[in-house]
């Protein structure tokens, strides 16, 4: 909201400059901006334009010399109303105008320009642009702009939260400063003399929804002569950033922005039958409103009816039909309360956020209707020459209840944590507006004042008072209080380890987007979750795997220059299960990705070498052996994301799988890269696995025997079976076995390959001697034979 | 002269040849041909040995084994030492300057890091670490934290929707709700996670991003105790001597609630950068906890905000980029 200063002064001192009330009101919780300050402005002056005549070389510019009262200066000007005799703005050369916009000396077809005269767009006061600022004949010259303009233009732009609707008001912020400058607070000029000796115009009010419309006040005003604002009230329109219309819409427009209450004025000649009345909308009924905006409407809508048609969005916009016109004389003042939820329902279905809706939905002030009714009527008096000829017709089918509040000292310093003087309570009360009695010692019964709908409970006023008093003043505590607690403070705090370990195997973190396209997000077979009002189709699941954002990433890193990649991401992944709430699955995921090679030709590596399966598979080696000190277990298996897949298992738990990653992905995703290799953990299980406290197992102090036995054997045989056969064979002493040699050559036989495998014999009671081991190596031998054709190299 | 004597001279005589002996490649098979040849001295040692005692033969033939196993492995270990390593000369040594042997190099992602750093500040000072679901019910996301439906501060956050009454959550707050369904305070926990706004993609904004809840019940924490804690975390994570402000704010679950500035040097400005207040008795009464027994603070940060002050990144769209080039500055 824009907040103009001079309006501001009308109700209360101010002596700050724009930035320094701007830091008051935030340091308030009204979060303010300096909007427009001319302080800064040097060399830029009220000037007297001495005259103006065609520009030789140009139709539509002028020659003016113009002076500052003691040098004359020749300026090429554009604007069709400059004119002799105008006090104007004038930038000096060397004088900089908002958007950086350094004035210098320059020639425009053919003659010299030494500065230029302003128009309001030009100095940031507003998009007027048609026309230069013309000044008051009565304005001394030379004077810097901040002397002319800043008592009248200079303005705060406000963020008001949506619990102050009092706030959306210039007698509102006036009040937070003179509550929190001691400075008395100006009351509003009403007369309320104003009721006619004889009434002339009658008018009835029906309400229909007492609910959407608790209060709603009506009066009649005639012989109303529609036609331009004074300069003052138009100036304060556009300084708080309205547009003045004609006289008639701007006192509407003038008392919102003043005391933040929504008025209508309507013309009275569209209500034949003398009566107003206030209904639900029928569902489809059609409406046009002011700005030409055909509305389709459902019951949750609140209109405003002449007893037949519709002549406004009751709280939002008024009708197109009902507006007030040139010839209007004759118009009916609304001034209600409307119920906020039942507003922001209708705004929000029609999606019209206006000046008006935004000041009912967040609350309006129930008494305050009383107020900008003969506000309205006031104005109308003075500003339109309108007389009221009926009475005010106050329809209050539902009284909104002030609140009663206990507030306690006790309470409120328990919660502040710090003492809190009496005498302040009770000056910020008053100064609050709330009506208030001690009921106690150090309690106070607390009736707020009606502007104030979110004060309605002690931690209310408790809020008010810390605020007011100021949070920069409140003592931060030295020390901390702390319970003792017995679990460990991070369930998963192994997560940690999992990032530090593939952090230093020359992994990098990733953190995608959930968001993926339908296609994208069923590739893992799974059923997603869907989003019902996604960006863009491309975003409108989430993901149930972390492994395409990896791939996109591989292919981004590649056109930007990096195509070797060790690439991991930790993150939450969804599933839709089941139908409903309860059928969506969240799980936490780890996945990591590698691509390119592993080393790259250089001095001291002879060939590049190229990541695979097996890099990945020594990558999960590493992670279970580090975090979980446990060997992996693999197992073939199917899985739709990968091309050729094995399932990673640490003991009896599957933790997940690993692989080739499927082309059919790759090319889904409309990627250009090479071979993926991928691992993906269910993090559950994986943590679980890490967590599990594995003891110390003593070490056996007797000496290792070593053996090699090299096996011919058909090429299909896995290495993995022998080596699981050898285990099953080793009678518990055989500590480690690993094939380090596999050789294929036609001298074995056609489709044979050999297989050395190195095997480590320990017992933990005694040494081991050949007699021990010798049988044990011949039934190996035998086993391998009989189960898989397997015979020693020789 | 007997055997014995002759193995240990032509020991000592190898010794000290091979100890002189250069990487000149004639010299090599000079000194291999001389001991380890066919017709070496080793050879025709053995050749004695025909003619030896048949009593010492068997501790004689040992002991020649043992000479010529131990002439050739330490004659292959020196002439091993002749194939120099990559950059070494024999006039300079080795050449250091040359790369390392290359080590792919890892990282942790700088929100990762950052978040790591919060959990570590709270942890130090006795707060748990709670997690909680992405998609939740209007009740916990929105309702128990005492925003109704229609209520104008849903406009605060842009909301997407799984279902009429199922939202992706927009805060971490909702995780405060289920703390507090599920535990009887006092507790005291921060609660990390993703939250998702619906907000179109700019350099400011994004569909998503990450927080850190804070929550801390009991019956005599007191707003002075919350600037106090609060201030100790800015102060641990941008240094002791930031600039801070707490000025008044608004949100449905806390009462007061405030805004926490710091002062930004470079952008000559205030710089919000968490979000807090006391919780708001509503919330309380939602849960079941009496308000007038519990009192407490709440409190909520975006990580990449902080991220994003800390090391001066002006996109927040580069932490979901995944650009090699960003993700190795951290």
């Amino acid at each position: 909201m824009k907040v103009s200063i001079n309006w501001l002064r009308k109700f209360v001192d101010v002596s700050e400059t724009p930035a320094e009330l701007a830091e008051m009101l935030t340091m308030l919780g009204l979060e303010a901006e300096v909007g427009v300050d001319f302080s800064g402005f040097d060399n830029i002056i009220s000037a007297k334009v001495l005259s103006s005549t065609k520009h030789p070389n140009a139709d539509k510019l002028k020659l003016c010399q113009v002076s500052d009262g003691k040098d004359t200066y020749q300026v090429v000007c554009g604007a069709p109303n400059v004119d002799v005799d105008q006090t104007v703005i004038f930038a000096k050369i060397g004088s900089v105008l908002p958007g950086d916009f350094k004035i210098k000396k320059v020639k425009i077809r053919g003659e010299e320009s030494s500065g230029m005269i302003c128009s309001e767009k030009e100095l940031g006061m507003s998009d007027e642009h048609e026309g230069i600022l013309v000044l008051p004949d009565n304005t001394e010259l030379g004077m810097h702009i901040s002397e002319v303009l800043n008592p009248v233009f200079s303005s705060l732009e406000l963020d008001i939260l949506p619990n102050r609707p009092d706030a959306l008001s210039h007698i509102g912020i006036a009040r937070e400063i003179a509550i929190k400058t001691g400075r008395r607070l100006q009351k509003l000029e009403i007369l309320s003399n104003l009721n006619p000796k004889t009434k002339s115009e009658t008018v009835q009010v029906h309400i229909d929804d007492p609910d959407g419309c608790p209060r709603y006040i009506a009066g009649v005003v005639k012989n109303v002569k529609v036609g331009p604002s004074p300069e003052w009230m138009g100036e304060a329109l556009k300084c708080a950033g309205m547009r003045p219309i004609n006289n008639l819409v701007d006192i509407s427009n003038y008392v919102l922005l003043e005391m933040g209450h929504p008025t209508h004025i309507f013309d009275f000649e569209k209500f034949p039958e003398k009566t107003v009345c206030v209904r639900k909308a029928k569902k489809g009924e059609k409406f046009i409103t002011l700005d030409e905006e055909k509305h389709t409407l459902n019951a949750e809508h609140l209109l405003i009816t002449n007893g037949k048609t519709p002549v406004a969005l009751a709280g939002i916009m008024g009708g197109l039909d009902s507006a007030v016109a040139e010839t209007t004389s004759t118009v009916l003042i609304e001034s209600a309360y409307f119920d906020p939820v039942t507003i922001r329902k209708g705004s929000k279905t029609l999606g019209m956020l206006t000046e008006s809706s935004r000041r009912f939905e967040r609350g309006a002030d129930p008494d305050g209707a009383v107020t900008a009714f003969w506000r309205v009527v006031t104005l109308l008096k003075e500003l339109a020459g309108g007389e009221l000829a009926s009475e005010m017709v106050d329809s209050y089918p539902k009284k909104i209840k002030p609140s009663s509040i206990i507030l306690r000292k006790s309470k409120l310093e328990n919660i502040g944590g710090f003492p809190i003087p009496v005498k302040f309570i009770e000056k910020t009360l008053t100064a609050l507006g709330i009506d208030w009695k001690k009921s106690s010692k150090e309690e106070w019964k607390c009736v707020p004042p009606s502007f104030r709908p979110d004060l309605e409970r002690e931690s209310d006023l408790i809020e008010e008072m810390i605020r007011i008093h100021g949070y920069d003043l409140v003592p931060s505590a030295q020390s901390f209080t702390s319970l003792f607690t017995y679990d460990t403070p991070d369930p998963l705090a192994s997560t940690g380890k999992i990032h530090n370990c593939l952090a230093g195997l020359g992994y990098r973190q990733c953190f995608h987007n959930n968001f993926q396209s339908k296609k994208i997000a069923s590739i893992s077979g799974k059923t997603t979750v869907a989003v019902v009002n996604p960006l863009s189709v491309l975003m409108s699941d989430i993901r149930t795997s972390l492994l395409p954002g990896l791939l996109e990433t591989i292919d981004y890193n590649i056109k930007n220059g990096t195509s070797n990649l060790q690439l991991y991401e930790m993150g939450q992944v969804h599933s839709q299960e089941k139908k409903g709430f309860d059928g969506i699955i969240e799980k936490g995921a780890l996945c990591g990705v590698v691509h390119g090679l592993i080393h790259k030709k250089g001095v001291h590596v002879d060939d590049d070498r190229e990541q695979s399966f097996f890099s990945i598979k020594g990558h999960i080696d590493v992670l279970l052996r580090k975090l979980a000190h446990m060997e992996a277990d693999y197992q073939d298996c199917e899985h739709p994301e990968f091309d050729q897949c094995f399932t990673v298992s640490a003991g009896d738990q599957k933790i997940g799988v690993a692989g080739i990653v499927s082309f059919r992905i790759v090319q889904a995703l409309k990627l250009e890269i090479g071979e993926v290799f991928a691992f993906m953990f269910d993090l559950e299980q994986f943590v679980n696995v890490i967590d599990a406290l594995v003891p110390f197992k003593a070490i056996s102090p007797f000496p290792i025997a070593e053996r090699e036995l090299n096996f011919v054997l058909k090429e299909d045989i896995q290495a993995g079976e022998i080596k699981n056969q050898i285990m099953r064979s080793g009678k518990g002493l055989i500590k480690h076995i690993e094939p380090v040699n596999i050789f294929l050559h036609d001298s074995l036989g056609k489709g044979m390959k050999s297989i050395l495998f190195k095997l480590v014999f320990q017992s933990d009671t005694k040494t081991l001697e050949d007699k021990e081991v010798n049988p044990i190596i011949d039934e190996i031998i035998s086993v391998v034979g009989n189960k898989f054709g397997g015979k020693l190299r020789t | 002269m007997n055997l014995q004597k002759k193995i240990e001279e032509v020991r000592i005589s190898f010794r000290t040849a091979l100890d002189s002996l250069t990487s000149d490649n004639d010299a090599v098979e000079e000194l291999r041909s001389k001991y380890l040849g066919r017709k070496g001295e080793i050879a025709s040692l053995f050749s004695k040995l025909v003619t030896a005692d048949p009593e010492e033969k068997p501790l004689l033939g040992k002991a020649l084994n043992q000479l010529k196993n131990d002439c050739l492995v330490s004659f292959e270990k020196k002439v091993r030492g002749f194939e120099k390593p990559v950059g070494y000369s024999a006039s300079s040594g080795m050449d250091y300057t040359l790369p390392g042997i290359h080590f792919p190099v890892g990282s942790l992602h700088p929100l990762q890091q950052i978040l790591d750093e919060i959990k570590d500040v709270f942890t130090s000072i006795g707060f748990s670490i709670a997690y909680g679901p992405e998609i939740d019910d209007d009740f916990h996301n929105f309702q128990a934290l005492n925003i109704p439906k229609h209520h104008p501060a849903r406009d605060m956050q842009d909301t997407f929707f799984i279902d009429k009454n199922i939202v992706l959550r927009t805060h971490t707050s909702n995780v405060q709700i289920h703390l507090m369904e599920n535990n009887n305070p006092p507790l005291r926990y921060i609660v990390p996670g993703r939250v998702y706004r619906n907000e179109a993609i700019s350099f400011k904004s994004y569909c998503l991003f990450h927080q850190v809840e804070g929550l801390y019940v009991d019956k005599h924490v007191s707003f002075s105790e919350m600037k106090g804690t609060l201030e100790y975390f800015v102060k641990r994570i941008f240094g002791r001597d930031v600039k801070i402000r707490f000025r008044p704010s608004y949100f449905p679950f806390t009462e007061p609630s405030a805004e926490v500035d710091i002062w930004d040097e470079k952008r000559d400005q205030w710089m919000e950068i968490l979000g807090c207040g006391s919780v708001d008795p509503a919330v309380f009464e939602n849960v079941g906890y009496d308000p007038e027994i519990w009192q407490g603070y709440a409190f909520g940060m975006g990580i990449e905000r902080i991220a994003m002050l800390k090391y001066k990144i002006s996109d927040i769209r580069h932490f979901y980029q995944n650009d090699v080039r960003f993700l190795s500055q951290f």
